[in-house]
């Protein structure tokens, strides 16, 4: 990558700019500054922006750990050292098998929890997120602190006259409050009678509080109910329906809540303890019970159609034949969409075809023969560092001596999975997974017919935004790298779990565009978005992607853009004029 | 026959009697203090990361003093533990709270008392159930220790993430310990289930026909039974999992690509086959939760209202209904996670009929406060809580339970409203409408009444402010489960919001102080209660003041009429007990019940159980 000399100036540069700032970070006065050899441009920090934000952000952010750590200040610290960084950036799992000092003390030291890879990252690339860390971000980035400040509060007067101190007060005046009550006991057993009348009190309480109760929901209702996603309507076809469904219950509930909650306790505080009173003897009544099991029966055996029946219009309906299929692909910590290309047909994929430059595990041969060639020789390079271990189990004895307390602690327990094999147990099945998967790879490539490797996924293109045309129908084909995911678009009214080992789908017509859904939000930035709704690791609350609803031309336009995965290949390689068996080649794959 | 008792009661030592004790009353008062301690574990976490999610910015140095600068440095806490702190929330909660600190107490205290046994059908087995449960507690509490962390994917801890340590920290030693715990927690429900159902079953004295048991029982009966039936699926699906964890197996696993591992040799799995199981534990769980509360709201209103409870027969039908329905409505937690949508659509339909029974409950409920003489007692003030409650989650359950509604508030903050207002808030309140309600009988005093008035009324108030919102989150469309709402700028309009539900959970947490101070100094310093403070009709009042291990001095009552004669015409007290016979007539509902050994002492005979005698014994007509 960088030749010597060009190393050379930059660590000159470098030295020569951090005498003139060493406190640089955080201002934008850094575009003179070469990293990686390379002058930072508008355009580079403009790219690495993109790049930040579709790769990095769910994990990273400049200030504050969110899973990895903050970034701001990277470029300082590395600075003698890109060639080393940028290696780690692309595949620190490599790294960490060859057993980089530096790599494995990162690793340990954020719970063993391996970044991922990023091998389809030019160097260039890399640099540009460089540049644009190195900037400072776009001052929205997604820090917390940030994006709190520009959101404007629904309504000051309420909620920002609750504070510390007032709950403080509250306190104080709980105090004094039961303060008063232990007194007001102490005169009740001395004089032996009650001087407050508690089931009164409480009787009016129950009053007081239901209409308070009322009116606290009304008050609530008029603020919170404008950000209600009914609000503005659904955003696809089927969606109008749901909501259809939801007012319906709506009003079915809705009379209940108010009736109920008012009878319990109206006749809380009508029908109070008084003296000489006594309770009107009313074990059971038949027909009062059939009434209040037949009117909710009834009640609800019309919700339970409604929904049976809007539930299969969405789901179980067969209009998915027109619909255009594309591929939702979800990560820890991220998403990715895969389009058919030219072909329209999205090619088979694999899981034991995932590696850097093929994020998704599409197949094609080439890069199978090619990952069976990097297997191996991890394989080979994972049998070294085993011969390495008790050479390493020899160095940290040695450094023991001298360190105290917790990092001696962890020093032990360090040395203490050396010395119990565990480290050699764990390269030991590494080794067997791999060469588990080299096998299924073999097999499937072996495969004489129907073969997986069918050509159709060499035009697929996989990009980080999800774009559909208005009112044309889609399915998104959802397939998990890793745990259970979940797809949701609230504005869409669609939502499905994304299943490692079990493919999924959910067929849906947008209907509005994303502009359009500006001008009905008022908002000029509003923008949707496929967020991750099932709890699926420490960056679950932070790993999303962009949606946008657009006409046919600008998506065509957007489309033509978008690189093929196996673009020089696409040309080579023939498509087998016979038709492929349908799921078996997969299954083979995935059962062997 | 006392005397004998006492010289009983003086044999045992401090071990004996306060640890390894066999006495249910005994034993209950361990479950209790178990519950409400993890209880307040659980409070306090909720309180840790709600001041997260309400200030996501702001370090607290107390988070960082108490958890330490790993998982709160500079006093925010680290994402991954806000997870865990969430997991255990939950855990705690549902399992260790709801679970065994409501049924655990009740079951024990009341069972034998209100049928009339002097004792469970097997004392030891009640103790290992507490003594299981205790070392279950421990386990999973010691996983806060563990260098990676507690479990921390959520107390339905779904595979594959709970399954690979390499997917997330938690996943790794605390989420092993979290399944060991669990599987000591499902051994002492086990214990206690049995022991409840045949004390029940076989142990009522003289006259307690089926129909003349109180609803409380009836409630923690039919519980065990759910109990018994779902908890051993978990067990198993849970072993399934260490198997997958530990040994290699794939029931779960498949077609994975970790970013930390490389593709994983786990083929043919399936991680839908775990939620089944979960599931099918996990729905009838709610019912384990809410049927006791239900039980003991039933009781404590029949009681203040100084009515019978209206309805006794359909409260008991209902009851049944909901015990059966429960079964058959798991899937309704995964309408969406790529089950067939042939098996949603049935599902939500089992789902819906469940809200039949559980709307005859509170109709019922409010039937009986309806010209009733209604006293405020503590215990009253909590019940009618939980009917308010019952009446709020209840009806945004028929949301959820919509399949095609359930797609727009699939893991949204509207099932955290939804659930914790139906199941968390109705549920504790049945609970502490149970302690204050049965402390006199527990513990012989009686608790302060304006102080648990000022609880009351805090919980209140703050438990509507904590979970009200959350529905209007989840109608927009905000995620449950997020360390922070930083991921979209829509969210950003709940910041304030959420420091309102935050302050509210804090002041629930200072409510909880008035509700610790009032138990346990009333212990020591209450009021002495008397043999019945609550004019109540049931067997347990009739038992001496000096609580002794065999419940009664002399032989055990037999019972004449059913346990809701409250303000009968014809007679002055508005309250007839149990034990009372009705005039002129002694109804001898099955013979030879019991018998007298050479020695005095009454004790219960081994009768064989005839179906068919049961069954008559069960329709044996309601003497009203």
């Amino acid at each position: 990558m960088t030749s010597i000399p060009k190393t050379i100036s930059k660590w000159f540069l470098i030295t020569i700019g951090l005498l003139f700032f060493t406190q640089s970070y955080g201002f934008k006065n850094n575009l003179s500054r070469q990293i990686n050899g390379q002058d930072g441009t508008e355009a580079r920090i403009e790219e690495g922006s993109t790049l930040f934000n579709s790769n990095c952000a769910s994990c990273h952010a400049l200030q504050g750990k969110v899973v990895g750590p903050a970034l701001g200040g990277l470029v300082d610290k590395y600075d003698e050292d890109y060639e080393w960084l940028v290696s780690w950036i692309k595949n620190n799992t490599k790294l960490i098998a060859q057993g980089d000092e530096r790599a494995l003390a990162i690793y340990n030291e954020y719970g063993q929890q391996a970044m991922n890879v990023f091998e389809n990252l030019s160097d260039d690339e890399i640099t540009s997120i460089l540049m644009w860390i190195d900037n400072g971000g776009d001052g929205d980035a997604p820090v917390a602190a940030e994006s709190a400040e520009t959101v404007e509060p629904v309504s000051d007067s309420l909620f920002n006259s609750i504070n510390w101190s007032v709950t403080v007060l509250t306190l104080l005046v709980l105090a004094v409050i039961v303060l008063i009550f232990g007194i007001l006991e102490l005169v009740t057993n001395i004089t032996g009678r009650e001087i407050i009348n508690w089931n009164n009190v409480n009787a009016f309480m129950m009053m007081i509080f239901v209409i308070l109760f009322f009116a606290l929901i009304l008050y609530e209702y008029s603020i919170h109910n404008q950000f209600n996603l009914a609000q503005f309507g659904s955003a696809s076809e089927h969606g109008v329906e749901l909501d259809k469904m939801m007012t319906w219950t709506w009003r079915a509930t809705i009379p209940i809540f108010f009736i109920t909650q008012f009878v319990l306790f109206y006749f809380s505080f009508r029908y109070r303890q008084k003296p000489g009173r006594k309770a009107f003897y009313y074990p059971h009544n038949n027909n009062l019970e059939y009434v209040w099991t037949i009117i909710p029966a009834i009640v609800l055996a019309a919700l339970v159609s409604g929904g049976f029946k809007t539930w299969n219009k969405i789901l179980r309906s067969d209009t998915k034949a027109d619909a255009q299929q594309i591929e939702v692909f979800a990560y820890q910590f991220g998403w990715n969409a895969r389009y058919p290309g030219a072909d329209n047909e999205l090619g088979k994929a694999n899981y034991n075809l995932i590696n850097g430059v093929n994020p998704l595990g599409v197949a094609n041969k080439e890069h199978a023969a090619e990952l069976i060639v990097e297997l191996d020789s991890n394989i080979a390079q994972l049998e070294r560092s085993i011969l390495g271990l008790s050479a390493k189990e020899g160095k940290l004895r040695a450094s023991l001596g001298g360190l105290v307390g917790d990092e001696r602690k962890k020093h032990l327990s360090e040395i203490e999975k050396y010395a119990s094999g565990d480290v050699e147990n764990d390269i030991r099945l590494t080794i067997r997974a791999r060469n588990t998967q080299i096998d299924r790879l073999k097999r499937a490539l072996a495969v004489k017919e129907g073969n997986m490797f069918d050509g159709k996924g060499d035009d697929d293109q996989v990009v980080q935004e999800l774009h559909l045309v208005k009112g044309q129908p889609i399915t998104l084909k959802f397939r998990a790298r890793d745990v259970i995911h979940s797809a949701y678009l609230p504005y869409f009214r669609t939502q499905m779990n994304v299943v490692p080992g079990l493919p999924t789908e959910f067929t849906f017509t947008p209907t509005i565009s994303t502009t359009e859904m500006r001008d009905i939000k008022g908002d000029p930035k509003f923008d949707y978005y496929l967020v991750c709704n099932k709890i699926c690791g420490n960056a679950h609350f932070n790993m999303k992607m962009k949606v946008v609803v657009e006409d046919e031309a600008s998506y065509s336009a957007w489309l033509k853009d978008q690189k093929s995965l196996f673009a020089s290949t696409t040309e080579e390689v023939e498509v087998p004029a016979e038709e492929p068996a349908e799921t078996e080649t997969n299954e083979t794959i995935a059962q062997n | 026959m006392s005397t004998e008792h006492a010289d009983h009661h003086h044999k045992e030592t401090f071990i004996s009697k306060y640890i390894f004790s066999m006495d249910h009353k005994m034993i209950s008062k361990q479950f209790l203090i178990t519950g409400i301690i993890m209880g307040v574990i659980g409070m306090a976490m909720s309180i840790a990361f709600r001041m997260q999610l309400a200030y996501p910015d702001t370090g607290f140095p107390i988070l960082e003093w108490f958890f330490g600068s790993q998982w709160a440095p500079d006093g925010k806490l680290d994402a991954g533990y806000y997870m865990a702190l969430v997991t255990l929330h939950g855990t705690i909660m549902v399992f260790y709270v709801l679970t065994a600190g409501l049924s655990g107490t009740f079951a024990n205290l009341l069972i034998p008392l209100q049928i009339g046994a002097r004792d469970m059908a097997s004392p030891f087995m009640n103790m290992l159930s507490y003594w299981f449960f205790f070392a279950s507690s421990v386990v999973l509490l010691s996983s806060l220790f563990v260098e990676t962390g507690p479990a921390s994917g959520g107390w339905t801890i779904y595979p594959p993430l709970s399954a690979l340590p390499k997917a997330m920290p938690g996943s790794g030693a605390g989420m092993t310990l979290w399944l060991v715990a669990i599987v000591l927690f499902i051994a002492s429900s086990l214990l206690g289930g049995i022991n409840y159902i045949s004390t029940v079953l076989n142990m009522r004295t003289k006259g307690m026909s089926m129909t003349r048991m109180p609803l409380t029982i009836w409630a923690l009966f039919l519980t065990a039974v759910l109990g018994l039936l779902s908890f051993p699926v978990l067990l198993g699906g849970g072993l399934l999992l260490l198997f997958d964890r530990g040994f290699g197996t794939s029931f779960y696993l498949s077609d994975i690509y970790l970013g930390s591992a490389g593709a994983l040799e786990h083929t043919g799995g399936s991680p839908i086959l775990f939620q089944h199981l979960f599931w099918f534990l996990g729905h009838p769980e709610v019912y384990i939760i809410i049927m006791p509360a239900l039980g003991i709201t039933s009781e404590v209103i029949a009681v203040n209202s100084r009515k019978p409870i209206f309805g006794y027969t359909a409260m008991v039908i209902s009851l049944l209904g909901i015990a059966f329905l429960s079964f058959i409505v798991w899937g309704h937690h995964m309408f969406i996670t790529g089950m067939n949508p042939l098996l949603g659509a049935v599902f939500l339909v089992t789902t819906l009929i469940i809200a039949v029974p559980s709307a005859v409950k509170t109709f019922n409920f409010l039937a009986t406060l309806w010209r009733g003489n209604i006293r405020f007692t503590n215990g009253m003030m909590f019940a009618i809580g939980l009917v308010s409650f019952f009446i709020s989650g209840g009806l945004t359950g028929i949301f959820l339970g919509n399949a095609a509604l359930d797609i727009q508030l699939h893991d949204t903050y509207f099932v955290v409203g939804h659930f914790h207002i139906v199941m968390g808030c109705a549920a504790i309140f049945g609970m502490l409408a149970g302690i204050y309600h049965w402390f006199p009988k527990m513990f012989g005093r009686m608790m302060n009444k304006p102080l648990g008035y000022i609880h009351f009324w805090l919980t209140f108030i703050s438990a509507y402010l904590v979970f009200f919102p959350m529905h209007f989150m989840g109608l927009a469309g905000v995620p449950r489960r997020y360390y922070a709402f930083t991921l979209l700028p829509e969210y950003g309009v709940w910041f304030d919001v959420n420091v309102i539900m935050t302050l509210a959970a804090i002041l629930g947490g200072i409510a909880q102080l008035f509700f610790l101070y009032n138990f346990f100094s009333s212990i020591f310093f209450g009021k002495k209660a008397g043999t019945n403070p609550w004019q109540s009709n049931t067997l347990e009042w009739t038992t001496p003041e000096e609580r002794i291990h065999g419940n009664w001095d002399g032989p055990i009552p037999t019972v004449y009429r059913w346990a809701y004669d409250y303000s009968k015409p014809g007679s002055d007290a508005d309250f007839i007990p149990q034990n009372v016979p009705i005039d002129g007539e002694e109804i001898e509902l099955f013979e030879n019940a019991t018998s007298t050994t050479s020695d005095g002492k009454e004790q219960p005979e081994r009768e064989t159980l005839h179906f068919w005698a049961l069954l008559k014994r069960w329709f044996k007509p309601n003497e009203i």
